[in-house]
């Protein structure tokens, strides 16, 4: 009889044993196990339905506004029959003591029993669309000087004037750049050639900008015109060149193929393009060759032919596409080029680029239909460089710009917000029915 | 004595009988305890794989736009912030399908419907072993990802002239109603392959059916394919549907040079090597997506022209930004019909599976996460499970 006692007694320690192991013991929930992690779930929803702004949009909307159904339509929709949701918006109020507190602004939800589901909770800050903020543009310390010249006429400007193309330019610039200077005469032009200023206030010859805004022409001043004559001009080409190489100055050009054609309305009053322009004369291909010879420092000017070539549709870089969305500049993506420079012409003239520097990339053809490209001589110091958009007709000056500001890329300065109001809490809650 | 004889057998009896019972009561907590925490450490490397795949480009981060076999795995776009996925790697990710050979290179023809295909050269695929094995998940995990549009918008023709169609949007969760449907129409006319095009908005009811009707487009003169962009409260998906072609499509879009982005327009005699090998006559335009869930259509170089046997037609798109190569065509054999390609699998709503077969497993974990893959929202579901255990 005791041996069955003291067996019972035994019984008893061991399933007090298995009690006080099982309570340590603690399984989790198989849903904690199983389920998908809603946590991220509900994270990337809240992305995904954010992405053009439209959850910013909504989650200012009166809880009247018929916009909230469609919310609820795409999260009913989109999130798997056995998820449950609320999404809820708080209002944030800083008051004048300077906290900060949360009001329940409006919240939609799945069902009304949705509080008795375990869940998880992902938050999301958005902002007003009606938000403005100030963006305050670094200062590129050159002089930008804009080709504004009264006695110059264009080609492959068409539906534009040199003029309205400066005036556009400057306004689109002129933030970024410590100066801006509009050139309006073809003298002035000589004078920075000859290395006079312009005597503005904040003007610097040395390593400044100069866009020609006439296209495939160039303003020629008339003292140029009577010294530098040979191959119908091509000679006064070399001698820019050279400007630019000595001056380490940015030449642009917006358009085409740049040197083709010299003008100055008062000498060349008697001549034409050949097209009916008058004021200009042809230049042709020994233009760009003039020119790039006087920017690779040749000792002196001698006749050749350029070439460029025509890709087509081209399409903008990587690194173009995004400085439209930094400095908020968006000329259309594809653009057609007829003009291209050909890599083997940037390389004889030992001009030098980067991925940063093509406002296209270079074509499998081997063409590069817009950037800007640095003359490096044996020192592999920058001794000027040139822009060259090889785009078909009309220009559109936006690239130009997007251009110059790829490659200077200064730098925006954006204010802190922190105006009251204007910023809601979203918080969207997922839970996972059936099941433990 | 006997007493005491039997008091100790009882005792003995009982005693074993109690110990063998505590003993299995021990095991089994012991066992659901194990098993619990493997699943649990499955569930969360389910979690870390997807994140992988999710938030990295893999190296070189441009895999997907050329011809490299990626030395690290993820689908993650480059340069966007957000959970956006690349169109291009998804592309290569499309199991070889109906393989053909042409000049030498074995080609998958991944067709989506009736006069929507494109044709991958089957090197670029990139198999499920070279990515477990980059994943560090070889031999250890069984992978499962499906990539598929978070709306699922079918269309359907239901009247000729003027043409009407119907688009149906569905998500995980059901229909979808009051989501926009912007709808363009690419249509030429039976005798000739120039392309035009008509587009047209409507709302989806609460079915979430919508109708939309081209009152100039009379759908038994012409050959059409239609494209549509549907949105919902952030959610952006796509449709299309091609009119029925008279016969076999003359054309096929081969994808010869992706790096460089050119396509080969083919014609079926090059592929299949039977007849009928007539002359094709082919128009086409390439079509993107806009922000504001339109189309708009560039015109490319050799839009136009002649597709004969060995002579096929190059093409060049402008960039990796997925868009819809549409070619209308007619033969000199009377045969027309207008073809879609996609560039990228965003453009027309492609759905990716990739990995095994997890059915064999006695526990797999899932997740489920929402991304963007080219402006159109996506979900992606990943099964995991212990090739171990």
């Amino acid at each position: 009889m005791m041996k069955t006692i003291e067996i019972l007694l035994v019984i008893l320690i061991l399933f007090g044993a298995f009690f006080v192991t099982s309570q340590f013991a603690v399984l989790p929930s198989p849903r904690l196990i199983s389920s998908p992690n809603l946590r991220e779930l509900a994270k990337t929803m809240l992305q995904t339905l954010d992405v053009k702004g439209e959850l910013s949009l909504i989650a200012f909307k009166g809880s009247s506004d018929p916009s909230w159904n469609n919310l609820q339509n795409a999260l009913a929709s989109s999130l798997p029959p056995n998820i449950v949701y609320n999404l809820s918006v708080y209002d944030i109020v800083t008051l004048p003591d300077g906290t900060v507190t949360y009001s329940l602004a409006h919240s939609i939800s799945s069902n009304k029993g949705y509080s008795s589901v375990d869940s998880e909770t992902a938050s999301y800050f958005v902002t007003s669309p009606n938000v403005t903020y100030t963006i305050t543009p670094q200062k590129v310390m050159k002089t930008l000087y804009i080709l504004n010249c009264s006695d110059a006429n264009g080609w492959w400007i068409t539906g534009y004037t040199g003029q309205s193309l400066a005036s556009d330019l400057s306004n689109l610039l002129s933030p970024y750049f410590q100066t801006t200077i509009l050139v309006n005469t073809t003298s002035q032009l000589g004078s920075l050639l000859d290395g006079k200023q312009l005597n503005k206030t904040g003007e610097k010859l040395q390593d400044a900008i100069i866009i020609n805004t006439c296209g495939e022409a160039v303003p020629i001043p008339t003292s140029y015109a009577n010294m530098y004559t040979r191959d119908s001009y091509a000679e006064y080409c070399y001698q820019l060149g050279k400007r630019v190489y000595q001056y380490n100055w940015t030449w642009a050009s917006i358009v085409g193929w740049p040197f083709y054609y010299v003008s100055n309305t008062v000498k060349f009053s008697g001549s034409q393009n050949s097209w009916g322009i008058y004021g200009m004369v042809k230049v042709d291909t020994p233009g760009l060759h003039a020119f790039l010879d006087g920017l690779d420092n040749q000792p002196s000017y001698s006749y050749g032919n350029s070439q460029t070539g025509s890709p087509g549709v081209v399409y903008l870089s990587s690194d173009a596409q995004n400085c439209t969305n930094y400095y908020g500049i968006y000329p259309e993506p594809y653009q057609t080029s007829t003009r291209a420079l050909l890599e083997s012409t940037l390389t004889t003239y030992n001009l030098s680029w980067t991925s940063k520097s093509l406002i296209f990339p270079e074509t499998s053809g081997h063409y590069f239909a817009g950037g800007t490209y640095s003359h490096k001589a044996s020192d592999n110091i920058i001794h000027g460089s040139f822009t060259a958009i090889g785009l078909t007709r009309t220009p559109d000056i936006r690239i130009t710009a997007l251009g110059l500001l790829q490659f200077y890329r200064p730098t925006l300065y954006k204010s802190e917000f922190t105006a009251s109001g204007t910023s809601r809490l979203v918080t969207l809650q997922l839970g996972q029915q059936g099941g433990v | 004595m006997t007493g005491i004889t039997i008091d100790h057998m009882v005792s003995l009896v009982a005693f074993f009988a109690v110990t063998l019972l505590f003993a299995g009561l021990f095991s089994q907590s012991m066992n659901t305890a194990i098993t619990y925490q493997r699943n649990h450490q499955v569930a969360l490397k389910a979690s870390d794989v997807l994140n992988n795949i999710l938030l990295s480009s893999g190296f070189p981060p441009d895999w997907g736009q050329n011809n490299s076999i990626p030395s690290a795995f993820g689908l993650h776009q480059p340069e966007t912030g957000l959970l956006a996925l690349s169109p291009f790697s998804l592309f290569r990710l499309i199991y070889p399908q109906n393989v053909v050979n042409y000049s030498g290179i074995v080609y998958s023809n991944i067709s989506v419907a009736e006069g929507v295909s494109v044709f991958l050269p089957v090197a670029r695929y990139v198999d499920y072993l070279t990515v477990s094995r980059l994943l560090s998940i070889n031999g250890s995990y069984g992978l499962h990802v499906t990539i598929e549009p978070t709306l699922r918008v079918s269309i359907a023709q239901v009247q000729q002239y003027p043409l009407k169609l119907e688009a149906n949007v569905t998500g995980p969760g059901g229909v979808c109603s009051g989501a926009i449907v912007d709808c363009y129409v690419y249509y030429a006319n039976q005798s000739n392959p120039f392309i035009k095009s008509a587009n047209t908005t409507s709302t989806t009811e609460a079915n979430g059916t919508a109708f939309l009707e081209f009152p100039k487009v009379d759908a038994s003169e012409v050959t059409y394919s239609a494209v549509a962009q549907v949105h919902v409260g952030g959610l952006r998906g796509t449709g299309f549907y091609s009119s029925p072609l008279s016969y076999d499509s003359f054309i096929k879009p081969l994808i010869v040079d992706y790096k460089n982005k050119i396509i080969a327009l083919v014609h079926r005699g090059d592929l299949l090597g039977t007849p009928p090998n007539s002359v094709t006559n082919y128009s086409l335009t390439y079509v993107l997506p806009t922000q504001d869930y339109g189309f708009s259509s560039i015109q490319i170089e050799n839009s136009s022209g002649i597709v004969k046997i060995g002579q096929p037609a190059y093409v060049h798109i402008p960039s990796f930004d997925p868009g819809i190569l549409i070619i209308s065509y007619r033969t000199t054999g009377q045969d027309f019909g207008t073809i879609m390609m996609p560039w990228g699998v965003s453009s027309l709503g492609i759905s990716v599976d990739f990995g095994i077969d997890s059915s064999t497993s006695s526990w797999v974990a899932t997740q489920l996460r929402q991304v963007i893959v080219g402006q159109i929202s996506y979900q992606v579901r990943l099964a995991l499970w212990s090739l171990t255990s």
